[in-house]
Formats: structure tokens, sequence, C-alpha cells
């Protein structure tokens, strides 16, 4: 009876976890027939929704827009990265026809990840009319953690990591890494990174510095490279960690802890993978007006983030219409004024009529947020997605855990 | 025939899930499933044998389970002493209901607020001149020693225990026992220590354990309170799980395998040693 028992979960178990791995076929339906196939859908939009003024944007301008202009009706849940992929991952397993999620707001890692499991569809951003106005020639743009993006994610916005010190606090931020040594003795238990995304992009961005600056891990993930800088990067690191918050014993286990320990003083630098972050927060009342970013010397890392279509969905079509929307010049104007999100726009500015080229040229500049045009300067391409995996788990190993 | 249906379909409710996930996650430790393995291999098991946190994870979680409880049954055998012997604490007793309300990240939330340098304590302590400066406050948030995450714990089933405690020492006429107790000549602490404590602990054993095993799968109080290193057995589960490698998934399934066969070891050893005083 026990035997029977057991063998009756393996076979149900192993039911369970028939692959479905199939490609999809790019439709070849004209435009304006998907877009009126498209009517009356309902799509489900996974994304991440820790910024309050991001949720506004996205339920007070994108939802009715969508509903208004083209009948669909988008619902938003929460999820990012990891979720994203442990959601798709197990409907894949489980052999579920038709997902849950229609559209996901990604990029880098998780792009990788789900191109590993052939979660996305595609490539459609070719089909997408809005399509002509995306600045492909910049790399920032085309490639995504060194992986050409090749229309399996819509490029959606621009952003480059920043650093946020307090302007009170902190009259001269450190530029390099040794001025930042230099600093963190003089100010113990005043800094700190999150073992998390945001956290392992500045390691990423130091480690690219360490390794030569620009285009120093261009290409395919190097061993060797790795190997050599990362041991640099471990050794400043455990060097620096006594003087760091709670004395390099913990590490915030997200940016919104640091963003917390920041503003009630216990820190006084944090970061965003967001260069305009820190007017946002300032609005919003989060953090102190003293607040400022900055991209030091060294350099970090610019990418741009994504919004990819599920493969197993079952409203492809409508969700490149919903695509197609998000990267229209509208939207983008909208997305890039500082008061609503001011993130930096996915097109080509001049490739646009005049009149949004003017309303583009027209965006209040910046308050406490460094200049686009200046930290584009000290931008670096995100390297391989390897690099990130290994200094996540290298990180516990020989920081976290020493 | 009808005893025998409805025991089977509670067994099939109950542990069906549980056979199922445990049968999902050796099949995926061991390579059989998941959409990256490609068939049987012991690597992952030797990957998880290799960590080097792995089995230092499911120490820290034993050893924040057996803190916490140490000092929950303590507390509340302390309270529902005071509280059997002074009838009248009636607005007391019922305040013990409030805890009872948080669910564990609200608690986390609130003691965080409350416990890190930045948070109230600290602050007040800082107005009061009590401490020079807001870092002087000593550290009971992602601590060395876990305070944060104990004092939580405590705060989430004191309560519990205490109205347990109290209601069992009523309906076993404890008064009455100490009143014979001290009639016959032995004094308060004789009577704690030999009749009150043991008589308590043993009838409401079950619910001790059970308890045990719920704080040994805790997550979201030490995600917020506790250190990078050490992690709960928990957190390097769903670490390994949902992180950046997936190639690193099978290894969390097969610490998935660990934990739930040294759950079932605990209730096994449990169900054993009630049988053997029956």
């Amino acid at each position: 009876m026990r035997l029977k028992i057991l063998y009756l979960v393996l076979i149900i178990s192993s039911i369970a976890c028939e692959n479905q791995k199939k490609e999809e076929v790019i439709t070849d339906k004209p435009w304006q027939q998907i877009i009126r196939e498209s009517r009356d859908k309902t799509l489900t939009l996974m994304m991440w929704q820790g910024d309050p003024l991001i949720n506004r944007f996205m339920s007070d301008y994108i939802v009715p827009e969508l509903k208004e202009q083209y009948g669909i009706t988008l619902n938003i849940v929460n999820g990012q990265g990891n979720t994203i992929v442990s959601t798709l991952m197990t409907e894949l397993e489980a052999g579920v026809s038709s997902s849950e999620v229609d559209m996901i707001w990604i990029n880098g890692e998780t792009f990788y990840q789900l191109r590993q499991i052939k979660a996305l569809y595609g490539p459609f951003v070719e089909r997408l009319p809005n399509n002509e106005y995306i600045d492909l020639s910049n790399p920032f743009i085309a490639y995504d953690f060194q992986q050409p993006a090749d229309g399996y994610e819509c490029p959606w916005g621009n952003v480059q990591l920043a650093l946020i010190y307090n302007g009170e606090q902190v009259k001269n931020p450190p530029q390099n890494l040794i001025e930042l040594e230099k600093w963190v003795r003089e100010h113990p238990g005043k800094f700190t990174i999150g073992n998390d995304f945001t956290g392992m992009t500045v390691l990423k961005s130091w480690l690219i510095h360490l390794a030569g600056g620009k285009g120093a891990l261009k290409g395919d993930f190097n061993e060797e490279k790795y190997k050599k800088y990362s041991a640099e990067l471990w050794e400043y690191l455990n060097r620096i960690k006594p003087y760091w918050w709670n004395k390099g014993q913990s590490f915030p286990s997200s940016v919104a802890q640091i963003h917390q320990l920041f503003a009630n003083g216990e820190v006084w630098f944090t970061m965003s993978n967001n260069d305009s972050e820190v007017d946002n927060k300032i609005v919003q009342g989060i953090f102190p007006e003293s607040s400022r970013a900055y991209v030091p010397e060294t350099g970090t890392i610019q990418n741009s983030h994504f919004m990819g279509i599920v493969n197993h969905s079952s409203n492809k079509e409508a969700a490149m219409v919903v695509c197609n929307f998000l990267i229209s010049p509208a939207v983008q104007w909208e997305k890039m004024q500082p008061a609503v999100w001011g993130d930096g726009t996915v097109l080509s500015v001049s490739a646009l009529p005049v009149e949004w080229q003017q309303k583009f040229q027209a965006i209040p500049g910046r308050k406490n947020a460094p200049d686009r045009e200046f930290i584009n300067e000290r931008a670096f391409m995100e390297p391989a997605p390897e690099y990130m995996i290994r200094l996540f788990e290298d990180f516990r190993k020989e920081v976290i855990e020493k | 025939m009808r005893k025998k249906t409805i025991i089977l379909i509670y067994v099939l409710v109950t542990l069906g899930p549980l056979a199922l996930g445990l049968s999902y996650s050796i099949r995926y430790s061991f390579g059989l499933t998941g959409l990256m393995n490609e068939g049987f291999t012991l690597t992952h098991w030797i990957k998880l044998c290799k960590e080097s946190d792995a089995l230092y994870s499911l120490g820290y979680s034993a050893w924040l389970t057996i803190i916490s409880m140490l000092l929950t049954l303590g507390l509340s055998l302390m309270l529902s002493w005071w509280f059997v012997r002074r009838k009248g604490a009636n607005g007391l007793f019922k305040s013990l209901f409030l805890p009872m309300l948080f669910p564990p990240l609200v608690a986390a939330f609130a003691w965080f607020y409350l416990l890190s340098p930045g948070g109230i304590i600290s602050r007040m302590a800082y107005h009061l001149h009590i401490t020079n400066a807001i870092d002087d406050f000593p550290r009971w948030t992602n601590d060395n020693y876990s305070i944060g995450i104990v004092i939580t714990h405590v705060f989430l089933i004191f309560p519990i225990f205490t109205l347990l405690f109290t209601a069992q020492a009523q309906k076993e006429r404890v008064s009455e026992l100490m009143n014979a107790a001290l009639t016959l000549g032995s004094s308060k602490i004789q009577f704690l220590k030999r009749i009150y404590i043991p008589l308590l602990l043993l009838k409401t054993r079950p619910v001790i354990w059970l308890y045990g095993i719920f704080l040994l799968g805790t997550y979201e109080v030490p995600l917020l309170l506790g250190q990078s290193s050490p992690r709960p057995v928990t957190l390097f589960i769903t670490d390994k799980l949902t992180r950046f490698d997936l190639k690193d998934i099978p290894v969390g399934h097969a610490m998935v395998v660990v934990y739930t066969l040294l759950v079932l070891v605990v209730i096994a050893l449990f169900v054993r040693k009630k049988q053997h005083l029956i």
C-alpha cells in the first residue's frame, strides 16, 4: 500500500513537471488588425512597485490612457526579477499553457534567465510602429548586460547608478575608491551597500573600475579577469568594511532599507539605479532637502530597462499594442518629467517629429540629480550577466561570512 | 468504513500536498525535473554539502528556536503564575490578546522602528541626554546576538503561552493544589518548581513542540532584523530558489528536503516519546 502511494506521488509530480519548451512564431498580421483584435482584452503586467511615483504614473496615466485609446484593461501586479523568473519557471515546469502574467518589466540578469528557460516571446520589437524612434545606435539601449536584446524585450527607459548623499553632512563626496576609504575611516558607520541588485551594481561598477574602466570587461564572461579583479575588490572591501554601517557585520537586504537608514540619518549615503530618484524622494518627503545625487569619477553602470512579453501568454498581440504605446513619444515624454518619474527616454529625440523634439527639449531640468549628458561620460556598460551571478555568490563567501 | 474514508480524506488533504512537494524537491535535487536539469545527478547534493553556511544555517535556526522558546516559556510561566494568584488582573489579562493581532512582518517592522539605532527608543535616549549621539545606542537589530529577532519572537508568542498556561492552571485547580501543598508545609518556591512548572509544561507539550517547529521555519522576522550572515535555513532556501543563479535552484530544493526531513524527525521523536509516556 505504502509503495503504491509513493508511486502515485512520483507519477503525479512527474506529470506536473513536463516541460513545454516551444518557440513561438511571431504574428504577421497588419498592425491595425492587431489593434482591432486587442480591444477589450485584459492584460496582466508584473512589475516592481516599490516607488509611489512610478506606481502613480502607471495607475493614473498608463492604465486610463490604454483603456481610452485601445480599449485594453491593464492589471498591474507586484513582482520583480526573481519573482518573475520563479513564477514563469514554475508555470513552465507545470506545463501551464496560458500564463497568468502577460507582460513583465525586466532587464539584465532577469532577461538572461528568461532567455535561458525560453520564457520570452519574440523577436517582436521590429513589429512595433514606434520602433522607428528607438535609439538603437545607443549601445546602452541595444544591449542588455552585454546581450543583444534581439527584439525579445522592448526598451522602455534608461538610467544610471548614482550615489546619493546628504549635502549638509557630506561636503565633498568621495570621487574614487581611495577617497571613499579615507572618508569611511573618518566617518565610521555612515556608509554601506545592500546585499541586493543595487548593491551588486555598485560592486560591478567598482570591479570595472579596478579592471581598467570603460570596456575593460566587455564581451563574454572572462574567468581569469574576474578572479584577478574580484580578488582586489574583496581585499579592498574587507579592509574598509569594519568602518561601514554596523561595522560591516551585516548588509541591508534591499535598497529600500538603505533609503530608510539614510532618511533617519543612520547612514549618510544611499544609492539608486535611477540617477534622478533623489528628486522624486525629496518631492515625496522621504529624503531630506539637502540630498544630492552624483556619479563619482570612477564611473557607474548605465543600463536600460525593458518590457518583455511572456511566451506562453494568451494575449501576446495585445501586449505588443501596450509595448508600442509605452514607447510612444507621449508616454516617454510624460515619464521623463522630473515631477512624474524622471526616467531617461529610450527614444532618439532627433528622430522625432519637430513638435516632439521641442517638447522633449523643454522638459524642466533636474534639481538635485546630476546632468544626464555629464554623467553619460562616466557611464559603464553592464558586463556579462555571469559577473553579477558570481559577484553575488562571492560577496557572501568573501566578505559577508568573513 | 465511513470512519476509514474520513481518515483517508484527512490524510490526503493534510499529507498529500506535503508528500507531493517533498517528492518534487527530491526529484529536482537529483536532477530528475526542472527546466535547467538534464537527468539524474548527485552534483547538487555534493554542492550543498560543500556550501559553507548550509549546516550553519540549520544550526542557527535551531539556536534561534531554542533561545526564543526558553525565554517565552520562562516569561509565560512567570506571568501565568502571577495571573493565577491575582484573579483580579482581568484588564491586564485581556491586553495579552493585543500582540496576537500582529502578523510577524508587522511585528518585525514595529520592533525595528523601536530598537534600531535610528529608532524611537534611541531618539528618546538621545533627547533625554542618556546617550550623546544616536549612534551611541546599543545595536539590537541586525546585531551579532540576534537580540531583535528573539525579542520579536517572544513578543509574538508569549501571550499565547501565558493564556494557555493560565487556562491550564485553572483547569488543573492549581490554586487549590497550592493551598493544600502550603498547608502540608511546602514553600511557594517548592510548589512552583516541583508542581506548577512541570505540570504545565507536561500538559502543554504538544503546543510547545508545534510552536518550536513554527519558529524553526520563521522567515520575515530574521529577514528584517537579522544579519546577512548567519542566515536561518528559510532565508538560505529562499536565496537559493529565487536569486540570480538558476543553477542554484536544485541546491535550494536539496536543502528543502533536508529541512523537511529534519522537521519530520522532530515530529517522529515527539510522537514516539509521547507513546512511551502513555
